[in-house]
């Protein structure tokens, strides 16, 4: 479904994706691990163009990316994106943020796309908050709305940017359980995250980055129980002890439970 | 009388060396009243010069020249600025109500020009219907709105109006007989129709309540027409003729009673004319800067780079250049290269193109404060480019350039007064023509003030209120 091979992509002379080969089939639930800066954000906009390559070749539903007649909104319109800061739309209500792309891009009428809408808010558990506007509602509430948004468009694919990595941290389960529901459904999903739960229960194979690499592709079970790598045992070990530290903290009162997340730490101390 | 006449200059001779008489005129005016040589920048002539050297010298006292612009000439005559004004004043009734006058010193007639090929207009009632260029508030102008159903188009700027009649945007130029003796009596385009008719008399203002000065210059001007110097003077510019007899018959009329006030019943028609004018002009450029605005700014933030470079360079030029020669070159140049835009459609272009520039501006900043975010999102949606523009990105710059863009139309409804230099009569020049015709500059001047408020501040709440919707979104 999707291809990789030799893949090279890079910002302001450094290199962000370095020669990653990749095979991705339908079905299939990824997550990507690693340090900030280490390439999982690149790697899943390039799935979608929002970044060109240098060089190498992907292809997508066999679509390959670098040719010049790509029909790329078509493209777009398969696969579904969620981002880190939701990027509603602020001028628009819930309901209206969720029905532009399908009456734009799919030529659904309006009351088709509300119908769709409705049903899509309601199993985010956000059908009461159809007229609302986005400010009014909590960084959870709107990352769900963008969740609906995107399957709005009925993608093959979804791609979900560290979607729990802007909300505090008692909205991060609302969001994972929505994500949850949608990997049970069959959907393919590529997920960059730092939550290691969540990645070990919902994903069934694991691809661990850093410095523009894939340097493990693994499943969960035997990724979390024994890293093959070096950098990846340091990555993990750094992540239980910021976690142990964090819940030592807590325990002392030093500070509450709504005060530093744990992927705040361990973005420090990783990366 | 011939004694009493010497024995003026000598007890004028006293108190003069020290004190200069203060001649208040604007040399704008034109040929040949008083104006620049154009073979020599430094000295000024005319038939008015002439006159006020002859005066300074009889009253012996040195003549000292105060340049002001014609409209200011009674104020700054009230408030002391000089002692006397000579610039083609006509001796009128209203004027007289404003100022005390001297006896005259020219009597003049009015003139239609006409171009060489028109044979339609031979006398002046078949002006009715037609385009005829005019001075404000002139004798001429007057005798027009007499005759009724005539297209008066209003210049300042004299050697403009009888260009427009070479390039047919005028079938007449109906002005003061002087004017258009000097201007157009050398032009082989152009045809006089005979004889000039009308009459008028041009005399010397003083404040109100200085029968002093006047009876001093009265004196001199009446040794001038009697000696024949004022004659040769008037001879010197081709101005005497029969109707100068007058001068020296003239007997001053009983004072005008009463202040100056502006008869409201004739004054608020104009007025509001004129602001109808205003608005017109304000909202149908303000459109076009708000369409021409957004296109720049699209092309400077997303085109290709010969459209971003012409963009910013169109911003630069019309923000970096005065309005006023961009209406003029808009006017009177652009029919040198045969284009020939009707006054309306110049102003309305001229105000829209130039505000276009700061519209672009306010749209780009709009257009930049949206997040980089919300295009990413739409796009991985699968819209268009356009898509986003319109759904995603205008609707969201519009909040950031709200505000702006109110300004520039509160700023846009006052610059529209520039117009007038391009002979349309809109609220400003409507003020300016019935302040100098009946001097009441105060009671006038704020009912035009109060009259642009009533325009821009339902404006300005309106665009409160719509930022208000727009926030709460």
């Amino acid at each position: 479904m999707i291809q990789f091979e030799r893949v090279v992509h890079s910002y302001d002379a450094q290199r962000t994706l370095d020669q990653v080969d990749l095979k991705v089939s339908r079905g299939e639930r990824i997550a990507l691990l690693g340090p900030s800066g280490s390439g999982k954000s690149t790697l899943l906009r390039c799935i979608n163009r929002l970044e060109v390559t240098d060089s190498g070749r992907i292809t997508v539903f066999g679509r390959d990316l670098s040719a010049p007649n790509l029909k790329v909104r078509e493209l777009r319109a398969d696969v579904g994106m969620v981002f880190q800061q939701f990027n509603l739309f602020p001028h628009m209500t819930v309901l209206d943020n969720v029905c532009l792309a399908p009456m734009r891009v799919r030529g659904a009428s309006r009351q088709e796309a509300e119908r769709e809408a409705r049903r899509l808010l309601g199993r985010v558990g956000m059908g009461h908050k159809a007229d609302s506007y986005p400010s009014q509602l909590s960084g959870g509430q709107q990352q769900r709305v963008a969740i609906a948004r995107s399957l709005a468009m009925r993608p093959t694919l979804m791609l979900f940017d560290e979607p729990t990595s802007a909300l505090d941290p008692e909205m991060v389960h609302e969001v994972l359980s929505v994500i949850n529901d949608i990997a049970a459904e069959g959907m393919t999903i590529l997920i960059a995250t730092h939550e290691m739960e969540f990645a070990r229960r919902v994903s069934n194979r694991i691809l661990f980055m850093d410095l523009g690499r894939i340097v493990e592709d693994s499943d969960p079970a035997s990724f979390f129980r024994e890293p093959r790598t070096e950098r990846a045992r340091t990555f993990l070990a750094h992540l239980s002890r910021s976690r142990a530290q964090t819940e030592q903290l807590i325990g002392t009162g030093t500070i509450g439970p709504l005060g530093e997340t744990v992927d705040d730490v361990d973005l420090r101390t990783a990366g | 009388m011939l004694a009493l006449a010497c024995w003026c200059q000598l007890v004028l001779a006293g108190q003069a060396a020290t004190t200069p008489l203060r001649w208040g005129v604007d040399l704008e005016g034109g040929a040949p009243y008083a104006f620049t040589d154009p073979h020599n920048p430094q000295r000024v002539i005319g038939f008015e010069q002439e006159i006020a050297d002859e005066l300074a010298k009889r009253l012996g006292r040195p003549l000292e020249r105060v340049q002001i612009n014609w409209d200011s000439l009674i104020p700054a005559l009230s408030r002391g600025t000089f002692d006397l004004a000579m610039a083609g004043i006509e001796l009128t009734d209203e004027h007289r109500r404003g100022a005390l006058f001297s006896r005259p010193y020219c009597a003049y007639q009015q003139q239609i020009v006409v171009r060489r090929d028109n044979d339609a207009i031979k006398a002046f009632s078949d002006l009715k219907g037609k385009r005829v260029g005019t001075i404000a508030n002139s004798a001429a102008h007057r005798m027009l709105q007499g005759l009724g159903d005539v297209d008066c188009k209003i210049y300042s700027d004299i050697y403009a109006a009888y260009q427009d009649l070479g390039f047919d945007r005028l079938d007449a130029v109906f002005m003061d007989q002087p004017i258009a003796a000097y201007y157009a009596k050398d032009n082989p385009r152009v045809r006089f129709i005979q004889p000039p008719l009308g009459e008028g008399m041009y005399a010397i203002a003083f404040k109100q309540g200085n029968t002093a000065l006047k009876a001093q210059v009265d004196d001199a001007l009446e040794a001038m027409i009697r000696d024949g110097s004022l004659e040769r003077i008037l001879r010197h510019w081709d101005l005497w003729g029969p109707q100068q007899a007058k001068l020296a018959s003239y007997v001053d009329p009983h004072p005008v009673a009463g202040g100056n006030e502006a008869p409201w019943q004739r004054v608020l028609p104009v007025l509001l004319t004129g602001a109808v004018m205003t608005i017109k002009i304000s909202l149908l450029a303000m459109a076009l800067s708000m369409g021409v605005g957004l296109l720049l700014a699209i092309g400077r933030i997303y085109g290709p780079w010969p459209v971003r470079a012409i963009a910013q360079g169109y911003v630069e030029v019309f923000r970096g250049t005065p309005l006023l020669i961009q209406l003029y070159l808009l006017y009177y140049g652009l029919p040198n290269l045969g284009i020939r835009l009707d006054a309306f459609v110049a102003g309305v272009v001229g105000l829209g193109l130039n505000y276009a520039a700061n519209e672009a501006e306010n749209y780009r900043a709009g257009i930049l404060a949206v997040p980089r975010g919300q295009t990413e999102a739409s796009l991985a949606l699968g819209l268009s480019r356009l898509q986003v523009l319109k759904d995603v990105i205008l609707p969201q710059s519009l909040r950031v350039a709200l505000p702006p863009v109110t300004n520039d139309f509160i700023a846009l409804f006052k610059d529209s007064s520039l117009v007038s230099v391009i002979t349309l009569v809109e609220l400003t020049k409507a003020y300016g023509m019935l302040a100098s015709a009946t001097f009441d500059y105060i009671g006038l001047g704020l009912v035009t003030a109060a009259l642009y408020l009533a325009i821009s501040y339902p404006t300005a709440m309106l665009a409160r209120w719509t930022e208000r919707r727009l926030a709460k979104a």
